[in-house]
């Protein structure tokens, strides 16, 4: 006899971890970014530091927020993303992104327990701003194992990343703000 | 069939002359590579841990203390134990020299200088699971990046996500073995071994390493074995235009299944070390594209140059069999030989733009009604037997795709759309009933290109196991035992409480029951049974939430007590642990000092109440005190400041100091230690000789019972182990006029064997100058071949009735030795004749000695060619002396020659002995090692 349709979507959901050389990710959609961040926010990336906070260093990236699509309202932040040099120390993770000074974002952040900001599933949660030559603020995320991992994919799609209008992802994060019954900022 | 030329061959020595260059990388690891210099290729650096700095070759892995949130029926003892059990998967490589073991739970960041792998709980963020990998390592030396740090770490919370991660998934330990391989130093690999993301990993719980895991890790860390049972083969991947394929995957599948791999280096070479003697057929495949920021494709961290830049990855092609087919029947299989290279299996590849197919996952139905699960496994006696796969570009490419087994052994319906669910294709499978059961690698054809999933379906006999229930009951034996009660099981099933298996007592094949006795648990606790198979399922499929639960009796809090509490540091030290509700267990009990600069190395069980721990302090251990960890079974006990390390000593004392491992086997320079066997003790100040004054010889006592001294120096001490010691650990002690050494323990083998020389009939040993004749009888001066008795009707020496007669090793070869005599009552040294063949397969071939298991050293003969004329040695033997056949009673008798009154008709004249000692300047005598 045939499984249920019901049984095979717990296989989809078997699929989610993509292990990267050193990271290991858990494959998450555009809704559940929104979802599990406690901030989206649009900005510019400043200096960095580092920290040392028990076996892990982390970089802390000045971020200087102009638009904020989720979370309360901040002006200022600091980014935390592990790896980097304390004194004699050095940590290097494959699989982190950097955040490259003077360059904007759109960042999907999380803040823990501790008080740290990191970005929601690494590089899933990153995105760069670009203008086209319309001028429009375009969003785009190198390609990530959502995209690879996505059933249905032309032969040639799976690794173009994903590219959209801010608009439309300001949009579609509303909508799904709205629908859990959250109030957007 | 291509046979691989003597221009094409390289042998051992080369190939560990290949691997030290580190001119062709082997597998893929952490790699930089250095400028090409003038004509000589580029050499390359590889990240790895320096064994010499490491204790007995081993790193140790530390848990961190702080718990993470763990999710139902989860804890975080469970989760230290299959910590544990990870770490066994690493160290049970029997070609790496790298060892790999648990060290304990420490604080963060795990102190100590010594290098070290620790596995932290971490505040990660939505969405990320874990990381690790080397993360510190020192300036290159040697042609290698020293790992000083690697670390692994996963969530504190392991109760978020889109589904939560217990520690008794399938996924969570894969996923650990991983890990931990990373930090090890190893890459991804796309042969569906533990190394290989998960999207395409076929390794289980139950099979948790591949013949590519083994072959990476030995590539990284070879021992001799690696070099004398394997072989490799090599070559050179180029585009049709002559351009150098960089990080092209080229595969090399054994007719039994397995599968190894390698990664082509930036000028297109390559080499596949690790490789089974037999017939391969070898492919090359592109990586898929990255799914991480920064890493190269398949999510590789990519190598860099000399100003530190990154080499980026060649772009895709056509995936292409050896000899330039996409059809693996017309693709000759490569011959492999154990300790050869061949060369020259060189590919010319076509570029495209973009693989269509790649990345594919597969999943099948373990029944009782649970969801799919990935890997595949599928029932042969099952009626229509299917899985399901899905994967970047195979539903939209799926009318022009086909499918086909390699090796043809199974025969495969055109894929179709899986009626329940669009996003999966399934895969049906003509009759399976008579197919072996191995592992099935999957050819995709779509177009003018392929893609292969290697063992993308294992064929196992019968569905996963399922537990149905487990009670107590009373054994034969009158203890308390439990019975697994469920369906599937077999012989070899496996119960384990969380991480740590259970001792098998029995198994009904007709109520599918098997009789176990658990391990000890923490008071009050639960811990998840799980049954696995030999096949590689488990009942973890069939019950993936873990809801078959064990609960441990409530017992009352043990009392623990540490003896000596303290110690200077660069010591070895006997530490006693006594302690009140202990409940200690031989194989179940880890001591660990939360610091790689103590590390305990040996831990014997005294009683259930005692345990004796043979621990180092290495010498740079700060000063100060350390949190010490005694794990019994699933419970983990941490006594905080338990051991304190002391400020160095000003003034080392001058009494006798031995090490751990200090004692070795005369003849193969191991601590390989047995009843009677002749040793050597490294140590300081273990004779209270001077140049102006001789001492008394010094005492030396293996668990009160004195050792015959043969000679004794400063630094060393010739001795014979007693011949009446119990098997198992022994404590080992030096007194002389300088006062006592600290006590260590000393493993008491049943045989340890180990080889001085071979000789010939005239008593000249066997070298370059004095080559074996075909035919030849020869004679291996040997000891260690444990406890012997004497035969009453011969009078002869015999073997006891614990211990079988040895046997010879001759270039693989096993013979029965033709006389094996003792040269004198007790003196431990043997005389072993054989005849060497008429018509031997080699002109060089290795001779060892087999004793219950054990194999000695290692000594190569080299065999006189026909047409070389005999050689004239320079010097005879000294005229023996035929009145000494008893025990000698004077060091000085020692190195005379030691014959027989009676000419013995099977063994050829009885060379002297030993020809190893050496006379020192101040009158004594020293066995000399076998180098």
């Amino acid at each position: 006899m045939l499984p249920r349709y019901g049984v095979v979507c717990l296989l989809a959901l078997c699929m989610g971890a993509a292990l990267g050389s050193g990271t290991i990710l858990e494959q998450m959609s555009l809704d559940d970014l929104v979802e599990e961040s406690t901030a989206v926010v649009r900005g510019h990336a400043g200096t960095h530091r580092t920290i040392q906070a028990g076996a892990l260093i982390y970089t802390l990236t000045a971020f200087e927020v102009s638009e904020q699509l989720k979370g309360d309202p901040v002006g200022r932040m600091e980014v935390a993303l592990p790896g980097g040099q304390v004194g004699t120390l050095s940590q290097r993770f494959g699989g982190v992104p950097e955040l490259e000074i003077g360059k904007e974002y759109v960042l999907f952040l999380w803040r823990g327990p501790s008080g740290r900001t990191q970005i929601t599933g690494l590089s899933q949660g990153l995105f760069e701003v670009e203008r086209n030559q319309s001028g429009h603020v375009l969003i785009h995320r190198k390609p990530n194992a959502d995209l690879v991992l996505q059933p249905g994919s032309s032969d040639s799609a799976p690794n173009t990343g994903i590219t959209m209008l801010l608009d439309q992802l300001a949009a579609q994060v509303r909508a799904i703000l709205q629908k859990r019954g959250e109030a957007a900022p | 069939m291509q046979k691989p030329s003597l221009q094409r061959t390289f042998g051992t020595a080369a190939l560990l002359a290949l691997g030290a260059a580190g001119v062709l990388p082997g597998y893929y690891h952490f790699l930089h590579y250095l400028p090409a210099d003038g004509l000589e290729p580029r050499r390359s650096i590889v990240e790895k841990f320096d064994l010499s700095a490491l204790t007995d070759q081993t790193v140790f892995f530390f848990v961190s203390s702080t718990r993470p949130r763990t999710a139902a029926n989860d804890s975080y003892e469970a989760m230290v134990s299959q910590i544990r059990q990870a770490l066994m998967v690493w160290n049970s490589v029997p070609t790496s020299a790298l060892r790999v073991a648990f060290g304990g739970v420490s604080d963060t960041p795990l102190p100590g200088a010594a290098p070290a792998g620790e596995i932290i709980f971490a505040e990660l963020p939505p969405g990320v699971i874990g990381l690790g990998g080397p993360v510190t390592r020192a300036d290159p030396r040697d042609g290698a990046m020293p790992i000083l740090r690697s670390q692994v770490i996963l969530s504190n919370n392991l109760t978020t996500g889109s589904r939560p991660r217990p520690s008794f998934s399938e996924i969570f330990f894969t996923s650990l073995v991983h890990e931990i391989g990373h930090a090890l130093g190893l890459q991804h690999t796309m042969t569906s071994s533990v190394m290989s993301t998960d999207v395409t990993r076929s390794t289980t719980r139950a099979l948790p390493l591949s013949p590519d895991d083994a072959a990476g890790l030995a590539a990284l860390y070879p021992n001799q074995h690696f070099f004398d049972f394997f072989g490799s083969l090599s070559g050179q991947v180029l585009t049709v235009a002559g351009q150098p394929v960089h990080m092209a995957s080229v595969v090399g599948i054994r007719s039994d299944g397995s599968v190894v791999s390698a990664l082509t280096a930036p000028d297109g070479t390559y080499r596949i070390e690790g490789l089974a003697p037999g017939k391969w057929v070898v492919y090359v495949h592109p990586l898929p594209p990255a799914t991480q920021d920064g890493l190269g494709p398949a999510n590789i961290v990519l190598p860099t140059d000399g100003s530190n830049e990154v080499i980026p990855a060649s772009g895709p092609f056509r995936t292409v069999f050896h000899g330039g087919t996409n059809r693996p029947e017309q693709s000759a299989p490569i011959e492999v030989a154990a300790g050869l290279d061949h060369g020259g299996v060189d590919f010319r590849v076509n570029p495209i733009r973009a693989s269509r197919l790649f990345n594919i996952t597969t999943f099948s139905f373990p029944g009782n009604g649970a969801a799919g699960v990935h890997p595949a496994f599928l029932d042969i006696n099952r009626i229509s037997p299917f899985v399901l796969a899905t994967g970047p570009g195979l539903i939209d490419n799926l009318p022009a795709v086909s499918l086909e087994v390699l090796g043809g052994d199974v025969t495969v319906r055109r894929p179709a759309l899986y009626p329940f669910d669009p996003r999966f294709v399934m895969i049906r499978f003509g009759s399976t009933l008579f197919s072996p059961l191995t592992p099935k690698h999957l050819l995709f054809r779509l177009g003018n290109d392929i893609y292969i999933l290697p063992s993308a379906v294992r064929f196992t006999g019968q569905p996963a196991p399922v537990i149905h229930w487990i009670t107590p009951a009373v054994g034969p034996d009158g203890q308390l035992l439990w019975r697994v009660r469920g369906a599937n099981f077999e012989p070899r099933s496996t119960v384990y409480f969380d991480g740590l298996p259970a001792r098998s007592l029995g198994f009904d094949p007709l109520l599918s029951e098997v009789w176990i006795r658990p391990p000890k648990g923490p008071s009050g606790r639960a811990a998840v049974v799980t049954v696995y198979n030999s096949d590689g399922q488990s009942s973890a499929f069939t019950l993936p939430d873990g809801n078959i639960l064990f609960p441990f009796p409530y017992s009352v809090a043990p009392v623990i007590e540490i003896s000596p509490p303290s110690s200077p540091p660069g010591r070895d030290l006997v530490i006693s642990v006594k302690g009140v509700n202990t409940n200690f267990a031989s194989k179940e009990t880890v001591v660990g000092f939360g610091n790689s600069d103590i590390v305990a190395r040996k831990i014997h069980v005294v009683s259930p109440t005692q345990l004796n721990v043979v621990a180092t302090v290495r010498p740079e251990a700060a000063p100060g005190p350390y949190v010490v960890s005694i794990i019994r079974g699933l419970e983990v006990i941490a006594l905080r400041d338990a051991f304190r390390v002391d400020e160095p000593d000003t003034e080392p004392e001058a009494r006798p100091t031995v090490r751990f491992r200090s004692l070795l086997n005369s003849a193969s320079g191991q601590p390989d230690i047995s009843p009677g066997v002749l040793a050597t003790l490294i140590g300081v100040h273990l004779s209270a000789d001077t140049t102006a004054v001789k001492a008394e010889p010094p005492v030396v006592t293996l668990d009160g019972q004195v050792c015959r001294i043969l000679s004794a120096t400063p630094r060393r001490i010739d001795l014979q182990v007693p011949f009446s010691l119990h098997l198992g650990p022994a404590v080992l002690e030096v007194e002389n006029e300088l006062g006592r050494s600290d006590p260590t323990l000393v493993d008491i083998q049943r045989a340890s064997p180990g080889l001085f020389g071979v000789f010939d009939a005239d008593g000249q040993r066997i070298s370059e100058k004095n080559p074996v004749l075909p035919g030849e009888r020869l004679v291996l001066r040997a000891t260690g071949l444990g406890r012997m008795v004497i035969d009453p009707a011969t009078a002869e020496f015999g073997f006891s009735s614990a211990n079988s007669p040895p046997l010879i090793l001759l270039g693989g070869q096993r013979m029965e030795p033709s006389s094996i005599r003792s040269v004198s009552d007790s003196s431990g040294l043997y005389h072993i004749g054989f005849i060497f063949p008429v018509q031997p397969a080699a002109l060089s071939v290795e001779v060892s000695l087999l004793a219950e298991g054990r194999r000695s050293n290692a000594i190569r003969l080299d065999v006189q060619r026909p047409d070389q004329p005999p050689a004239i040695l320079a010097e005879s033997e000294p005229p023996s002396d035929r009145t000494n056949r008893g025990e000698p009673d004077r060091l000085s008798e020692l190195a005379r020659p030691n014959q027989p009154d009676e000419p013995d008709t099977t063994t050829p004249k009885e060379p002297d002995w030993p020809g190893s000692i050496i006379e020192g300047e101040d009158g004594s005598y020293e066995l000399e090692p076998y180098r």
